[in-house]
């Protein structure tokens, strides 16, 4: 027997999923869509989120730097997290998600009733992106990206250890290590959270968006662009999966290249590469359940991942759940 | 266990690993490592998809969730360990490990496995399925015949950089090995893979089977579970044979002689 109060949720959504991406006919806007709208409240900078060809974008004012960057010439404004704005017929706030530098949970309210979109999100802290914060609500929109029971991260300090114990072991042999990893936000934590362990240097790409994360005040240690030439003896190398079929890797010298994802944390992802580390930029099974819970919503709606086994274990659970398609 | 782990990482361990793992344990410890290196196997526990269970029951994971899981790890034993939460305690040793084979009680191999991090989890999987396999390089067996073949790169992949390296068989080619490009013409032959790129799978390119390379290997032992029928013990790319063309490879025939033509 669903509950008035739920009943109401379901049937007059604040949310709803169009072909651009999630919609709020009362506000009159979209979150992260991929097709072209006059307004866009975007969660962060990441591709996949932060598309081009928006009429306006809105955001946080720490993801929105960033965002520009990769964008180019935008109509784009920040907000503070925690700040609300009245858009149409809700409130909106941004608040930290804990996912990458500047990226948010979206909070709308409309007449008491409040629905959260999670965007990505990561429970545990990494020291450089603003600490994820549950937000209490009815209605949680959860991403699911690692939403199987399988994916349990190890505490980021351990990883940390590993991969400084690789490239210590690297370096011995006179060889370069390089670490692939996404330029915006997986790169930034690496270089702030290996820096005591010797010299790093950057693709390119990942240099330009870590200059403008050092220029936002965000506590990144000094790194060397690789342009062109072998890097420094014994050096780290932070670099995009996509650098290493490019002329840039040609320079390299001789080296050893490791993976850094969540997706690591499957054998057969791990084959073919050099060295693996299972370091995640989302919450893991634990971390997803653990925010579910912390919002206190009484429906959660999944998207992005695992989205019809996450659902149907909250389901199990004792929730409402569906699945956004 | 972790030190074991750490040994069996990557493949036949080298003797100077074996070397220093000896030096590390126990002597007891070390005779069982040998034993398993040589191919001997422990007493099975319980076949991968009864450890499975045992672990489903415990994590309270509902089968529809195995289900899920198990479309993405299929290997029954991975799949084990990973549902298993992070370690708790002191890791056991590899006698600690082997002694809860022959005790048949669920309860024990979970308390084990859950003081196991993830990588020595799965092997300890593996040894309890009595699905444990290790290319070692076995004093045992006789002395090895090193050797070198002539082999055409097949798939590259830029990462690595790694590449595949196949030989002729029947009308085709079967791949060999999968080895690191650390010849001084890496460069080039990277520019070369990019400009005779045919196909593409994911990071890997495949490319046109033109380049001819040596490899030298300390020996050979059969494994069928590949297609090639053999595995190379202690391979490694010599040379870039870029005199030579295809049809000068070496047949996969004069290194596994009982191989079927037909694959």
């Amino acid at each position: 027997m669903v509950s008035p109060y739920i009943y109401r949720m379901i049937r007059d959504p604040i949310l709803v999923s169009t072909k651009q991406g999630l919609y709020c006919p009362d506000g009159d806007f979209h979150i992260d869509p991929m097709g072209r709208v006059p307004r866009a409240l975007v969660t962060h900078g990441h591709s996949d989120h932060a598309a081009r060809g928006m009429g306006a974008y809105l955001c946080t004012s720490a993801a929105l730097p960033v965002i520009r960057h990769r964008l180019g010439r935008i109509s784009a404004e920040g907000m503070e997290y925690g700040a609300a704005r009245q858009i149409g017929g809700v409130s909106v706030s941004f608040h930290p998600a804990g996912h990458v530098p500047g990226s948010a949970q979206i909070r709308i309210e409309r007449g008491g009733e409040v629905w959260v979109a999670s965007g990505d999100y990561k429970t545990a802290a990494d020291g450089l992106s603003e600490a994820f914060e549950p937000v209490p609500c009815d209605t949680f929109l959860s991403e699911c990206t690692f939403g199987l029971p399988i994916f349990r991260w190890q505490p980021e300090a351990e990883i940390l250890a590993q991969i400084a114990e690789w490239w210590q072991a690297n370096a011995a042999e006179g060889r370069a290590s390089v670490i692939l990893a996404y330029s915006f936000g997986k790169a930034q934590r690496l270089m702030a959270g290996l820096q005591d362990h010797g010299p790093i240097c950057t693709h390119p790409v990942v240099e330009g968006v870590t200059a403008i994360l050092r220029a936002q005040g965000y506590d990144l240690p000094p790194t060397l662009a690789l342009t062109d030439g072998p890097p420094p003896k014994g050096a780290l190398v932070i670099a995009s999966p996509n650098a290493m079929a490019s002329e840039w890797a040609l320079g390299l010298g001789p080296h050893v290249t490791a993976a850094a994802s969540g997706w690591m944390a499957l054998a057969a992802r791990r084959k073919g590469t050099a060295a693996a580390f299972t370091l995640s930029d989302h919450a893991d099974w634990p971390g997803l359940n653990a925010a579910v819970a912390a919002t206190g919503a009484a429906q959660v709606l999944t998207m992005h991942g695992y989205t019809g086994p996450f659902s149907q274990w909250l389901t199990s659970q004792g929730l409402q759940s569906s699945v956004i398609r | 266990m972790i030190r074991f782990t750490s040994l069996v990482a990557q493949g036949a361990p080298s003797p100077e690993a074996l070397a220093t793992y000896e030096a590390l344990v126990p002597h007891a410890e070390a005779e069982a490592a040998r034993a398993l290196l040589s191919g001997q196997r422990p007493k099975r526990l319980a076949s991968a998809e009864t450890l499975l269970a045992w672990v489903a029951q415990a994590t309270d994971t509902p089968p529809f969730l195995v289900e899920a899981c198990r479309l993405i790890t299929p290997d029954k034993a991975e799949l084990a360990a990973l549902l298993l939460p992070q370690a708790i305690g002191a890791p056991p040793s590899l006698l600690e490990c082997l002694s809860v084979l022959h005790a048949n009680a669920p309860a024990l191999y979970l308390a084990t496995a859950s003081r196991l991090p993830l990588s020595a989890r799965l092997v300890f999987n593996r040894l309890a399925a009595g699905s444990f396999r290790t290319r070692l390089v076995p004093p045992t067996q006789g002395p090895m015949t090193p050797g070198t073949c002539l082999a055409i790169l097949t798939m590259i992949d830029p990462a690595g950089p790694e590449a595949t390296f196949a030989l002729p068989h029947g009308n085709g080619l079967v791949p060999l090995t999968k080895l690191r490009l650390t010849l001084p013409e890496t460069p080039e032959i990277l520019a070369w893979t990019r400009a005779h790129t045919t196909d593409r799978f994911g990071p890997l390119r495949q490319v046109s089977p033109d380049l001819v390379f040596e490899i030298a290997y300390q020996g050979t032992t059969p494994n069928p579970r590949r297609k090639c029928g053999l595995d190379l013990i202690a391979p490694s790319l010599t040379l870039w044979a870029r005199h030579l063309t295809p049809d000068r490879a070496t047949l996969l025939s004069a290194l596994s002689p009982d191989l079927p033509l037909a694959l």
